[in-house]
């Protein structure tokens, strides 16, 4: 991949990748710094990617740590094993974008990417870096707490 | 609206993006070179030689060709673009400084060539640029010659970017001070320019916007300019022996020649100092062209014009490498260094891959560092070591302070609280020790600065 190559497809999903992060950290300012995060260090790094037709996932892959790094900063995450017992009847009194901000991080990441940004299961779990099983898992809970009844397929 | 309506509405919602996403790959792009430009800076070992490696030009030969000169008055201008350095400034003030006047202009693109100033030490030129809307900053590149083409000897070109229209010394040209320059009385000067427009201009590719050619003579009244003070005489700092062997005072810098005995067990690797004169007028350590050192000469802001009666040198900070102890090994299974690191300084490594290791320095800030106000200080050398004893370059270096080391990989650690990092990135490095290159094993900070009379 030639950096003018790398520019192109970057300049292709950044509007992809600002909604993702937008939704992800709930904060303009902050998707916005998280999404130059993640082409600069695309920038430093596409040379290593040696299959471009992942681009899409390597990138976003690379969105989501930048996401979790900025998170890291705010200190507001939740670890899934913290939750509440009530947790899902509070989600279900939250409006949808805000409950979707609420949700801990992982679980966060997979709703994002696989009913947002409609990537595939299996597209979820290189982006994420995680076995496909995991994906499934954390949707299923996920779409539970949210109330959500999609497919959980594909 | 149930769960299900909502998910359908948020989906279909058009979200505005903000105009900043816009530039996202030029802010990339422009943010990669400038840390491969501090990379370049800073890897081989923030060495005078470094700095010369990233912005240098080295150039040839130069034989004279006589042009008449002219002075014009100085221009607020000009004492706005060397307000910040007061040997410049003093310069100046004292009418030490060529008017050349001539503008060029090619492909939308104008170049004032407005002023020059030099000496023994070196020449600077100072010019302006304009160009296209859009464009926040010039790039030159220039070349000298005599207009018989031959080029400078025993020099470096230093080259700065200029805001649009804004006086500014973009280029300077460091005599290296081994041997006496003789000033040609006139230079030919190819000068490319680069603008560059931000998600326009790419900034990995070197291309000329413009290119432009300058004659201009050189007034006579800055040859044999300088005189030396000579001073010889050994003195004891911190527990090693320095020849303090003349100061060079010039119009533009001046210069503390120094001499290390080779009984010493420290290499002095960098000097904080400052000179004094009667009138309690200090005269600060580094220059107006951004070098502080060319081995062991010191540069300083020069006290020539104001020719005092007397100079105290007054050595505030002294950074030492103990001989023999230029490199530290490093585990890259442990991280661990293998032998006692210098007192106060820390290391860690990792393994990125089979081949990518990262090794980290990590030092205490000095006292009166300050979020706003990092004082970092070089750590290790930028160099390491093969195991056949092949000296090689990291790849990549970064200097910061965090609350975590090692971050997103599954060795991130605390770093102790006031400590600074200064990380390496070393590639195609399969094997599991490491020889870090060390820049100093000590620091020095006189409470009590050493002083010493000179003139």
């Amino acid at each position: 991949m030639t950096e003018q190559e790398f520019a192109d497809r970057a300049e292709a999903i950044k509007a992809r990748l600002y909604r993702t992060a937008r939704l992800y950290l709930g904060s303009e300012a902050h998707a916005l710094d998280a999404v130059d995060e993640a082409v600069y260090q695309g920038f430093l790094h596409y040379k290593k990617l040696r299959q471009p037709e992942y681009f899409d996932t390597w990138l976003t892959r690379i969105l989501i740590n930048a996401c979790n790094a900025e998170l890291r900063r705010r200190k507001r995450e939740l670890a899934v094993a913290e939750l509440p017992e009530t947790a899902a009847e509070e989600f279900d009194a939250l409006p949808l974008r805000e409950a979707i901000a609420r949700l801990p991080k992982e679980l966060r990441a997979v709703i994002v990417l696989r009913y947002f940004q409609g990537l595939t299961l299996a597209e979820t779990a290189q982006a994420l870096d995680i076995p496909p099983g995991t994906v499934s898992t954390r949707q299923r809970r996920a779409l539970s707490l949210l109330k959500l009844h999609l497919t959980e397929e594909v | 609206m149930n769960r299900m309506e909502e998910y359908e509405a948020l989906l279909r919602q058009p979200e505005e993006l903000p105009p900043a996403l816009e530039d996202a790959v030029g802010r990339a792009r422009a943010r990669a070179r400038r840390r491969r430009l501090w990379r370049r800076i800073s890897a081989p070992a923030g060495s005078v030689a470094a700095v010369f490696a990233v912005f240098v030009l080295m150039v040839n030969l130069w034989t004279p060709f006589a042009l008449a000169c002219a002075r014009v008055p100085v221009l607020k201008e000009l004492a706005a673009a060397v307000a910040f350095s007061p040997s410049l400034k003093a310069a100046v003030e004292n009418d030490y400084v060529q008017y050349i006047g001539q503008s060029q202009t090619e492909n939308g693109i104008t170049v004032n060539l407005e002023y020059l100033m030099a000496d023994q030490g070196g020449l600077m030129l100072f010019l302006s640029i304009t160009g296209p809307e859009g464009a926040t900053s010039f790039m030159p590149r220039v070349e000298f010659t005599t207009p018989d083409g031959e080029g400078l000897e025993g020099c470096s070109v230093l080259m700065d970017s200029v805001a649009p229209g804004e006086l500014t010394n973009a280029v300077t040209v460091a005599f290296k001070g081994e041997e006496e320059p003789q000033l040609p009385e006139a230079l030919h000067m190819t000068c490319e320019v680069q603008a560059h427009i931000p998600g326009v201009t790419d900034h990995e590719t070197w291309t000329a916007d413009a290119a432009f050619t300058f004659d201009f003579p050189l007034d006579q009244r800055f040859r044999g300019q300088g005189r030396t003070v000579e001073v010889n005489r050994w003195i004891q700092l911190d527990g090693n022996d320095i020849r303090i062997v003349d100061l060079e005072l010039y119009p533009t810098h001046a210069r503390l020649n120094l001499e290390q005995s080779p009984d010493n067990a420290e290499e002095l690797q960098g000097l904080d100092f400052y000179l004094e004169d009667g009138e309690g007028n200090r005269y600060e350590e580094g220059s107006a062209s951004g070098l502080s050192a060319l081995g062991d000469s010191y540069l300083f802001e020069s006290p020539y014009f104001s020719d005092p009666d007397s100079l105290t040198l007054h050595i505030t900070r002294a950074e030492w490498l103990e001989k023999g102890r230029e490199f530290i090994t490093v585990s890259l299974k442990t991280g661990e260094a293998l032998e006692p690191m210098p007192e106060g300084m820390e290391i860690s490594a990792i393994r990125l891959d089979e081949t990518t290791a990262r090794v980290a320095f990590l030092a205490p800030m000095p006292p009166g560092s300050s979020e706003t106000s990092m004082n970092f200080y070089q750590l290790g050398s930028g160099s390491y070591r093969l195991p056949d004893g092949t000296e090689e370059y990291a790849d990549g270096h970064s200097t910061y302070v965090s609350d975590t080391l090692w971050r997103d990989t599954p060795y991130e650690t605390p770093i102790p609280e006031g400590y600074f990092v200064e990380e390496y990135t070393i590639e195609n490095y399969p094997w599991d020790t490491i020889d870090m290159g060390l820049h100093i094993t000590r620091r020095t900070a006189f409470d009590d600065p050493v002083t010493l009379a000179l003139q």
